[in-house]
């Protein structure tokens, strides 16, 4: 059996996010970098895994582009985070990067959620349609 | 007994087997399924799996699975065109 208390205190410790499942499509990455894209004033930011460096995701804060977002956390899954309260999670969504800007797609059915004390993270599913894993990001929602 | 049936979509077995409300099955040594409900169509299970084990409806996952799949990939070139809502473009780093 896996020890993740073990592994997650070490990523941890090393400023890593530690994804116990890994994500859909990526269950064998488990640790994960979050490093700032651009400038210092850019939103977005790069979730590049520590085991296979080609593999990175653009995120960004649902927050910067949809003020109204709602996070619901199924109670199952914020035992197993340790989130009681919003303020104890950074809320990270993927972001698809178009090839121009209009294309570009925010993943807002499926955000990130990661345990700001302990760096433990999931990728959670959020109630409402299917179709919001593929928002375009600048269009109103 | 538990029967093996041929998924002939998948070309895998399928383990096929009967449960009444309140039994659970076992999947590995870890991963409880319990029929909780049975209510018409609708079949509601509680599944107790290890942290390191994600649970997630299939046709969610699905969506998640190729989602997560694209955006890794676009975010694998060079500079992603987001557009530049107050931040500006971001650059990917190397």
């Amino acid at each position: 059996m896996i020890d993740t208390d073990l592994i997650r205190e070490e990523c941890a410790e090393a400023g890593r996010i530690y994804f116990p499942a890994g994500l859909p499509g990526f269950q064998h990455l488990h640790s994960f970098e979050l490093l700032p894209l651009g400038s210092h004033d850019c939103a977005f930011s790069a979730l590049v895994s520590c085991d296979d460096p080609s593999v990175r995701f653009v995120v960004v804060s649902p927050w910067e582009f949809r003020p109204d977002f709602e996070l619901e956390l199924d109670p199952s899954v914020s035992s197993l985070l340790g989130v009681v309260d919003t303020a104890d999670a950074l809320v990270l969504c993927v972001v698809t990067p178009g090839k121009s800007g209009g294309d570009t797609t925010i993943n807002l059915l499926g955000p990130i959620v990661v345990n700001r004390r302990t760096l433990e993270a999931r990728q959670t599913v959020q109630p409402g349609p299917r179709s919001r894993v593929r928002e375009p990001l600048g269009g109103a929602s | 007994m538990p029967i093996l049936t041929a998924d002939a979509a998948e070309g895998v077995l399928v383990l096929v087997l009967t449960r009444r409300v309140n039994e659970s099955i076992m999947i590995g040594h870890e991963i409880v399924v319990t029929v909780l409900e049975v209510h018409g169509d609708h079949v509601r299970l509680g599944i107790k799996a290890p942290r390191s084990v994600d649970v997630h409806r299939e046709e969610i996952f699905n969506e998640l699975h190729d989602a997560n799949t694209e955006a890794a990939a676009a975010a694998d070139g060079q500079l992603p065109a987001v557009p530049a809502v107050g931040t500006g473009a971001p650059t990917l780093p190397e």
